[in-house]
C-alpha cells in the first residue's frame, strides 16, 4: 500500500518558529508601522492616511530626546562590551567547571528584580546616600550637604543601566571565545606573534559574533529604556522610552505613539543591519587577494 | 556524541500535531468544568479603580463589616490613563475620579447614573461638592473627599517675599524643586505666567507655557509620581519646593521641617474625588454599600488625620478632627470651599493637547 504524501505531512519546528515570529512579532510591527501612516484605523477620530504625525516628529523635540537616547545606548553598550570581554576572557580561561561556578556568581544579581537593583542604586547615589556618607567620614565633602550630583541626571541613568545590563553582555562573549580553537593562537606565536598580536589577529576576529551579539544585547533594550529613567533619570535624566510609554498612556495620542515606536524600531533595525553587513565584510576584506601573495 | 546544535531536527506528522493539539484543548476545557462550581460559590469581589493610599481597610470599614469581601482595587497613574484605558476595555464597578475629568468620562458614555435614595448619607454632603457631577438632575458622582494641591516649602531654607506659584519656577532654588509629573504643570505655568483662561488656553498660550516649563526644567530636581518619591527628601533638606497635597506637609511637619503649605495669591487647586459607577457593572448593592461606607463619620476622621483631606460628609463632629487641618481647611466655615484663595479644578476641554504640552516639555 502506498502512504499517501499530503504536502503538510511534515512540518519542520525551525519553519514553525518562523511563522510563530513573524505572527506574533512581525506582524503587531506591521499594523504599527500602518497605524503611523494613518493606512489602519484603530480608535474613534484616528486620522486617515497621511505623513502629518512623521513631518510633526521631524519638527520636535523627539528627534533630540532620541539622539540623547541614542548616545545613551551606544556609551552604554560600548561600556558593557569592553568591560564585558575582559571577564569572558578570563572565564573562558578556567577550566569547564570554574568557569560555570564563576558564571552563576557573575549572574546573580539576576535573582532579584530589576526594579529593586535600580532602587538599590538609589541608596548609594542618593544626596545623603552612601557616596555621601563615605566622603564626609573621610573629610572630603561636608556632613550636612547633600551630594546632589550623582543621582537624577543621564550619569546615574547610565550607571545604572551598565550595571543591569553588563552581566548578560559577558555570555555571548564568553560562548565565542569558548569556542576559539586554541591552536590558532598557537600557531600565530609559533609563527613569531607577540601576545597582543596574536590577540588582535586570532582571538578578537574569532569572537567578534559574540561581541557583536553582547553589543546588540545590550544596545537594543536600553535604546528603548523605560524604567531607569523614571527612577534615577530626574527631570533631565528622560529617555525616547518615556516618551513613546506616555503617548500610549496618559497623551492618548497613538497614531503619534505609533510615529515614535516605529521610528525607535526603524533605528535599532538600522544598526543590525549595519552590524551585520560588517560582520559579513570584514572577513571577506582581510581574505581579499593582497598582490605579490602566491595562493595555491 | 552528536552535539546539540548538530543533530537533525525533529519532525512531526500532521496527525501528531492534531492529537497534540486535541490533547492540550481537552486538557484545558476538562481544567475550567472541573473547577467551575469553585469558582461559581466565590463571591465577587468588587473591582474598584482607586488612587494609591485609599486602599486601606479603616476607609470603608462598615463596607467590610456588613460581611462584603475585600475590593479589588486597580491603581490609577492619572485620570486621563484611566479615562483612555476605560475606552480601550477596561472594566470595573467603580471609578475614583477628580471633578475636573468628570466630563471626561461622561461624554464617553462610561458611567451610570446613581439611585441617590439607596445612598443613606446623600443628604450629609456639602451641597457645593455634589455640582460638578449632575446632569439632567441625576447624580452620575458621589463625592466622598476634597482637598488641595499646593506648593509646600521649607521655611528655613526658602526665602518668601509673597507666596505664588513663581516658587516652583525659582532661579535661586534650581536643583531644590520637585514638580508634579503631571499636565497641571501647565495650568500653573498658565496661572503664573497670568494667561485669560489657564484652564483653555489657545494654541499659542499653549506654546509659549511649554517652552516657558521648558526653559524652567533646568532648575528641578526631578518630577515625582507618588508622595514617597519626594517627602524623604524634602526632609532631608535635598528638596526645599515642591508642588504638592496637604499630607506631605503634615508628614514633613511631623518630622521635625518647619514647613509650610503655601496659599499662593493665583489661589490653591481645589479637587473633588467622587466615585462614580462605569457601564455594565453587575454589583449594584455593592456599589452603593462601599460609596456610603466613604462618607460615614469614621471615615472623615481618617480622611482629616490620615491625609489632611476634607470630608465631603459636611456633618461631622469637628472636635473629633485635627484643629490644624480644620483651620487648614477652613472646615469650621459654613462653606469651607467657598474662602479666598481657593479655586476649584475645572474641566480641561483640551486635555489631550494639555497632556501633549507637558510630554514635549519632559522630551525638551
Amino acid at each position: 500500500m502506498t502512504a499517501r504524501i499530503s504536502p503538510f505531512s511534515k512540518i519542520s519546528p525551525a519553519w514553525a518558529t518562523v511563522l510563530f515570529s513573524c505572527l506574533v512579532f512581525g506582524l503587531p510591527l506591521l499594523l504599527l508601522a500602518a497605524y503611523s501612516l494613518g493606512l489602519v484605523q484603530i480608535l474613534n477620530g484616528d486620522p486617515g492616511p497621511s505623513l502629518a504625525g512623521w513631518q510633526e516628529f521631524f519638527a520636535s523635540p523627539y528627534l533630540g530626546l532620541y539622539m540623547r537616547s541614542l548616545r545613551v545606548a551606544l556609551f552604554t553598550a560600548i561600556v558593557c562590551t569592553l568591560f564585558a570581554y575582559p571577564v569572558a576572557y578570563y572565564l573562558a580561561a578556567q577550566p569547564e567547571e570554574r568557569a560555570q561556578k564563576l558564571l552563576i556568581l557573575i549572574l546573580l544579581p539576576f535573582v532579584t528584580s530589576f526594579l529593586l537593583r535600580v532602587l538599590s542604586w538609589r541608596v548609594i547615589l542618593s544626596d545623603f546616600g552612601v557616596i555621601q556618607s563615605f566622603a564626609a567620614s573621610l573629610g572630603l565633602w561636608p556632613a550636612d550637604e547633600p551630594m546632589m550630583a550623582l543621582l537624577y541626571n543621564y550619569f546615574a541613568v547610565t550607571i545604572i543601566l551598565v550595571y543591569a545590563w553588563l552581566p548578560l553582555a559577558v555570555l555571548p562573549i564568553y560562548a565565542s571565545l569558548s569556542l576559539t580553537d586554541v591552536r590558532l593562537v598557537e600557531a600565530a606565536v609559533d609563527h613569531g606573534a607577540n601576545r597582543w598580536t596574536a590577540f588582535f589577529t586570532v582571538t578578537l576576529p574569532t569572537s567578534a559574533p559574540g561581541v557583536a551579539a553582547a553589543f546588540i544585547l545590550v544596545f537594543v533594550p536600553v535604546n528603548g529604556e523605560y524604567v531607569a529613567p523614571i527612577l534615577v533619570g530626574g527631570a533631565n535624566g528622560v529617555l525616547f522610552g518615556n516618551s513613546v510609554a506616555n503617548m500610549f498612556g496618559e497623551g492618548f495620542d497613538w497614531s503619534f505613539a505609533a510615529v515614535l515606536a516605529s521610528f525607535l524600531f526603524l533605528s535599532v533595525i538600522s544598526l543590525l543591519a549595519i552590524i551585520a553587513f560588517a560582520l559579513w565584510i570584514v572577513p571577506k576584506w582581510r581574505q581579499r587577494p593582497v598582490p605579490g601573495m602566491v595562493t595555491a | 556524541m552528536t552535539k546539540l546544535g548538530r543533530s537533525a531536527p525533529p519532525s512531526y506528522s500532521r496527525r501528531q500535531v492534531l492529537h497534540g493539539a486535541a490533547a492540550l484543548t481537552a486538557g484545558v476545557t476538562t481544567a475550567g468544568v472541573a473547577t467551575a462550581p469553585a469558582f461559581a460559590q466565590r463571591e465577587t469581589p468588587l473591582q474598584v479603580l482607586e488612587w494609591g493610599g485609599y486602599e486601606g481597610p479603616d476607609l470603608y470599614r462598615e463596607y467590610l463589616d456588613a460581611g462584603n469581601a475585600q475590593p479589588n482595587f486597580v491603581f490609577m497613574s492619572s485620570d486621563l490613563d484611566t479615562v483612555n484605558k476605560l475606552r480601550a476595555g477596561l472594566s470595573a464597578d467603580l471609578s475614583n475620579l477628580t471633578n475636573n475629568y468628570f466630563e471626561e468620562y461622561y461624554k464617553n458614555g462610561l458611567i451610570e447614573p446613581w439611585d441617590v435614595t439607596k445612598i443613606p448619607r446623600y443628604n450629609d454632603i456639602l451641597p457645593s461638592l455634589k455640582e460638578f457631577g449632575m446632569r439632567d438632575g441625576q447624580q452620575y458622582c458621589v463625592p466622598s473627599i476634597w482637598g488641595y494641591e499646593t506648593v509646600i516649602y521649607n521655611a528655613d531654607k526658602v526665602d518668601v517675599a509673597e507666596e505664588a506659584y513663581a516658587l516652583l519656577f525659582d532661579d535661586r532654588y534650581a536643583g531644590r524643586i520637585a514638580w508634579w509629573d503631571q499636565s497641571i504643570n501647565v495650568v500653573l505655568a498658565g496661572l503664573h505666567n497670568g494667561v485669560d483662561d489657564a484652564w483653555d488656553m489657545s494654541e499659542q498660550e499653549l506654546a509659549d507655557m511649554t517652552k516657558f516649563l521648558a526653559e524652567k526644567k533646568k532648575n528641578v530636581r526631578y518630577f515625582w509620581t507618588y508622595f514617597t518619591d519626594w517627602e524623604p527628601d524634602f526632609i532631608s533638606g535635598g528638596i526645599q519646593i515642591a508642588y504638592g497635597f496637604p499630607a506631605s506637609w503634615l508628614r514633613a511637619r511631623a518630622a521635625g521641617v518647619n514647613a509650610v503649605s503655601a496659599k499662593p495669591k493665583e489661589g490653591r487647586l481645589i479637587w473633588v474625588n467622587g466615585y462614580v459607577q462605569l457601564k455594565g457593572t453587575q454589583q449594584t448593592e455593592k456599589n452603593y454599600q462601599f460609596v456610603n461606607a466613604w462618607l460615614s463619620p469614621e471615615t472623615a476622621v481618617q480622611i482629616v488625620q490620615e491625609h489632611g483631606y476634607g470630608p465631603a460628609n459636611g456633618n461631622v463632629d469637628l472636635s473629633r478632627l485635627d484643629p490644624t487641618v480644620v483651620e487648614d481647611l477652613s472646615l469650621d466655615q459654613p462653606d469651607s470651599l467657598g474662602t479666598d484663595q481657593m479655586i476649584m479644578r475645572k474641566y480641561l476641554p483640551n486635555a489631550r493637547a494639555y497632556s501633549r504640552a507637558w510630554d514635549r516639555v519632559k522630551a525638551s
